[in-house]
């Protein structure tokens, strides 16, 4: 799924992004188990992504309800001014668990980034496990604002669904100079990028892919997904980006 | 669009690393021992490097523990490994304590085991007993996050190896510890080795994929 759209003139704001399936999914015939999903509202915006964990049997479900929660989460967030984004996380942690119910938890385990921005709040992202949240503020380099830490065991990461607490989620409420632009993917895309071109990754994602009209942007973004360069790739890959004009 | 995604990409599949744990003592230097051994580390690295369409990078390093502790074959892509590869010299004693310090030390090297890796495959060779203080250095090794995730995979060689020992390092009770008898059973061991870390770099949850049967060693070729 894809969608670009824009905010009132006054508040000019797009998302776009895209989830494709991984080459293990498609040899597997297992529909990609990466979400996105990017929210235009009167007043702002919000983008999610998720990667639901492989080995959980519902981990599609889990990865959809995540970034659909975010949204929604957000979007009820806004109405509250001066109310903690702490509040917006637990309202999320809650919302997933009863939007998955009557499945365990555990069984639908997924990653949640997302960020979201009014003109009133402000940008508020946060990020639960693996997958990379980038800013670019004013056409400067991007600042990683989440990533895998360095000291993470292999292979582990935190999610909705399994043990975890509050501060594992990293959370950030800022107010970015103008123009910029909020970059998140999942670990399919996140853990293939080089360190030191990350500013190359966000300049093509905003300059080249985000220039396109939608259904050209849509193409080329997916071809470009599909034909990930990097030896024996296999996850999924998801990216959304808010921009901001 | 100008820009080309490899601008950005790492050329690199994600690494699979694959650390031997190599007894150099030199009661290994007896009965044909050391010979065996590196013969079958050699062979090792020569099948791994002659795999194609693996869906992870194999690196490949290896400690040896005898007379001192030391990194015997530095951590490096598999091909390099095998240009590399020197044969191990038997002397000293089983510093076994040591050796796991310098393991969990290496896991926990991000630059030379990116987070990006696949979980690593550690394979422990010992003929004897410690000669140092080892339990502590195995739990703080097993608490480590990167070894408690690992593949651990162990063979005692002779009577005088310590197959508790060896168990503990393993600390899996689906996977038993190999145990050789004789030097061409050293032979057979590595043989299963390569074929779990085929297996693994064929698969597409490297992470994820169980060991082959120690009985399945004759369906890799060499």
């Amino acid at each position: 799924m894809m969608t670009t759209r824009s905010t009132t003139e006054n508040d000019p704001a797009r998302v776009f992004g895209l989830a494709v399936r991984g080459p293990a999914h498609r040899r597997s015939r297992r529909p990609c188990e990466d979400a996105w999903r990017g929210s235009l509202f009167t007043d702002g915006a919000c983008i999610a992504v998720s990667d639901g964990l492989g080995s959980r049997v519902e981990a599609i479900r889990g990865s959809r309800l995540a970034v659909a929660s975010a949204v929604k989460c957000f979007r009820e967030w806004r109405r509250s001014p001066g109310v903690e984004p702490t509040w917006l996380l637990r309202l999320l942690e809650a919302r997933w668990r009863l939007a998955v119910a009557p499945s365990r938890p555990a069984d639908c385990a997924a990653t949640c980034l997302f960020g979201g921005w009014t003109a009133a709040t402000g940008l508020v992202a946060a990020a639960l496990g693996d997958g990379v949240m980038l800013l670019c503020e004013a056409g400067g380099p991007p600042r990683v604002l989440s990533a895998r830490p360095p000291d993470h065991a292999l292979d582990e990461t935190h999610a909705l669904g399994t043990d975890h607490r509050l501060s594992d989620w990293g959370v950030f409420h800022l107010r970015p100079v103008a123009p910029w632009a909020l970059v998140l993917a999942t670990d399919g895309v996140a853990d293939d990028l080089m360190p030191e071109k990350l500013a190359t990754f966000t300049r093509w994602l905003i300059e080249e892919v985000g220039s396109l009209p939608p259904q050209t942007r849509r193409a080329q973004l997916r071809a470009a997904l599909n034909t990930w360069p990097v030896p024996g790739h296999s996850d999924d890959k998801t990216v959304a980006v808010l921009l901001h004009p | 669009m100008s820009t080309t995604l490899r601008e950005f990409t790492l050329p690199e599949a994600r690494p699979l690393p694959v650390l031997l744990l190599l007894d150099a003592s030199g009661s290994m230097a007896e009965h044909g021992k050391i010979q065996a051994l590196n013969s079958a580390v050699a062979d090792l690295l020569a099948t791994l490097a002659r795999e194609e369409n693996f869906r992870a990078a194999v690196h490949v390093g290896v400690l040896a523990f005898g007379r001192t502790v030391r990194a015997h074959l530095d951590f490096m892509p598999v091909d390099r490994a095998m240009t590399a590869w020197r044969p191990l010299e038997a002397n000293g004693g089983t510093p076994m304590g040591a050796v796991f310090n310098e393991c969990r030390a290496l896991l926990e090297n991000q630059a030379l085991i990116p987070s990006r890796s696949y979980r690593p495959s550690l394979v422990l060779v010992s003929d004897g007993q410690p000669n140092d203080e080892w339990q502590g250095p195995l739990a703080e090794l097993l608490a480590s996050p990167r070894a408690a995730k690992a593949t651990r995979l162990a063979m005692g060689i002779g009577a005088d190896a310590d197959p508790t020992m060896l168990a503990r390092f393993v600390a899996d009770p689906e996977i038993p510890v190999f145990q050789a008898s004789q030097a061409r059973e050293i032979t057979r061991f590595f043989r299963w080795v390569t074929m779990s870390v085929v297996a693994r770099t064929r698969s597409t949850t490297p992470n994820q994929i169980p060991l082959p049967s120690l009985d399945d060693d004759d369906q890799i070729h060499y």
